[in-house]
């Protein structure tokens, strides 16, 4: 574990991508400040849109890092010097939950630089505002994406191994990030007496982001979030689980 | 060294290896031959534990399984294409394998890589990308080497000098596993042959065995033929003519050079006639089709 953790690292500090994902999210977010007509306390709470814009970002990168051994033909060399193939795939799970967390703080220091540049003084970081203080709503937004970057991660992880084909995991991250969350509530809605099995379909689990920070996106999610967070950490196991098995047993 | 009993290969359903059994031993070079999907490279991806199998492989004694490669340790490996991580350097590629930076660098001058080792790999040419996927192989003085059509892509220089490396390891106890398409060039390194065709191996044997199979007559030339013809005729030597020459079999050949120097008849040519290599290739995969058929 210790080698292929070493080696993970070692070739995803070499590569130009973390980089690539840094700007994006720089680009993302002062689009989302620039573009808003007024930078209010919420928009600002949420990072300028953080949380989505690393989840998209999370996604590409994750599923890029798996493709690139198939890609390069990288992975038998890789499977032949080792025993455990679960190493090198759980090695690459913890190379993408370190970036992921570098994101966010990164994230964060720039939503401390763009509302000083938009909104200066305003909204104070200490403020209260209902049950949270600005900050605190920040960190809790935050804390909420990295919960459900575990669940994205693992998606692309398992979509990866399965399909292998980096642009389709990419556009299905995509779908299950911006109309995940529609898609669940529709069904719920259609289905009012099966909502009680439903809500725990993963499509929903997006909405952990936001519920940690405002408990009234309980009522979009129908998760308490207690459950909300045991369902994502719960499918983030399962998918990962599953995913080593696959990345185990596929032919190379 | 490397010892392959009884493996079987299965691709889904489908055997592909059947009932292969073969020896490398230390300082051998096995040249491993076969008309496409004879199954070269499932052998090779076999032993690198890296397909299902039955029977057993061991490196050094130590068996390897499809999820215990602990006896790879010291296996060296280049299969199908090289695998090449295009955003880093050579030397960054092969630091990620290398217990050894000493033997790394050593790897990188005997393969005349200098020049360009400190670039990205993105921009190697074929040749520079297959002679990095070979220094991938030679770290960390392998016993194995598994070398899936070494000389694709290399230029003549390089295919001379990829040769020579691979004779010098062989020459420290390296043993090497090689396939190859371009006969001529496994036939000026290999030690040994191993002709697979439909999964099964039918010839396993050293390669002066096996030309010495295929070159049964020699031509024989001499300064006086008449007297010759004679002479043979009198020590009942069995001989037949051919345009100015007489053959005569293999067997016989060191008896026919005694008689001549005994009788003061000097030779002018005594040269061993048959199929060449890849004739000799060739004609071993027909026969074996047709027996294919016939069962």
């Amino acid at each position: 574990m210790k080698t292929s953790l070493k080696q993970e690292f070692y070739k995803f500090r070499h590569q130009r991508i973390p980089l690539y994902g840094a700007i994006a999210l720089v680009i993302l977010m002062l689009y989302a400040a620039v573009s808003s007509s007024d930078v209010n306390r919420m928009i600002i709470a949420q990072g300028f849109g953080a949380g989505q814009w690393i989840t998209i970002i999370m996604i590409t990168i994750a599923s890029t890092f798996v493709a690139m051994e198939y890609e390069n033909r990288t992975i038998m060399t890789l499977f032949y010097k080792s025993s455990n193939k679960s190493a090198i795939y759980f090695a690459k799970f913890i190379v993408m939950v370190v970036y992921g967390v570098l994101m966010l703080i990164f994230g964060m220091l720039l939503t401390f630089i763009l509302k000083a540049v938009m909104v200066g003084g305003k909204y104070q970081w200490g403020a209260m505002y209902g049950q949270h203080s600005l900050v605190t709503d920040l960190v809790l937004n935050t804390a909420g994406t990295f919960i459900y970057l575990l669940f994205i991660i693992t998606v692309a992880f398992l979509l990866i191994t399965l399909i292998r084909v980096n642009a389709a995991v990419v556009g299905i991250g995509l779908v299950i990030i911006f109309m995940g969350a529609d898609f669940s509530s529709l069904i719920m809605s259609a289905l009012p007496h099966l909502a009680a099995i439903i809500k725990w379909n993963p499509l929903n689990m997006v909405f952990v982001i936001n519920q940690l920070a405002n408990s009234s996106y309980e009522k979009f999610s129908d998760l308490s979030l207690l459950q909300i967070i045991t369902g994502n950490l719960i499918y983030a196991v399962i998918f990962i689980v599953i995913g080593d098995l696959l990345f185990k047993s596929r032919r190379v | 060294m490397l010892n392959v009993s009884n493996i079987n290969t299965f691709i889904g359903r489908k055997k592909i290896i059947k009932d292969v059994s073969f020896q490398v031993n230390p300082g051998s070079i096995v040249g491993l031959i076969g008309p496409n999907g004879a199954g070269k490279t499932t052998i090779m991806k076999t032993i690198l534990g890296l397909t299902k199998f039955t029977g057993t492989i061991s490196v050094e004694d130590k068996t390897v399984t499809e999820n215990n490669h602990a006896a790879l340790t010291r296996v060296g490996a280049l299969i199908e294409h090289p695998a090449i991580y295009p955003f880093l350097t050579g030397l960054e590629n092969l630091k990620l394998y290398s217990l050894d930076e000493a033997d790394m660098n050593k790897v990188v001058s005997m393969l005349k890589m200098d020049a360009y080792i400190n670039t990205k790999s993105k921009g190697y040419s074929m040749g520079m990308k297959q002679k990095l996927g070979i220094a991938i192989a030679l770290l960390n003085k392998p016993q194995l080497v598994i070398l899936d059509e070494p000389m694709n892509g290399l230029d003549i220089e390089a295919t001379i000098l990829i040769r020579k490396i691979i004779k010098q390891y062989a020459a420290q106890g390296s043993a090497f596993l090689i396939s190859s398409h371009v006969l001529g060039e496994l036939q000026k390194v290999m030690t040994n042959v191993l002709l697979i065709t439909e999964g099964k191996i039918i010839v396993d044997e050293p390669i002066d065995e096996f030309n010495r199979g295929s070159r049964q007559q020699y031509h024989l030339l001499t300064e006086d033929m008449p007297e010759t013809e004679k002479l043979f005729v009198e020590n009942q030597i069995p001989v037949t003519k051919s345009d100015d020459y007489l053959v005569i079999s293999r067997e016989l050949s060191d008896q026919v050079q005694d008689l001549l120097y005994s009788h003061h008849i000097r030779l002018v040519e005594l040269s061993p006639q048959g199929l060449s290599f890849e004739q000799t290739v060739v004609s071993l995969l027909q026969q074996q089709r047709r027996q294919s058929h016939e069962n």
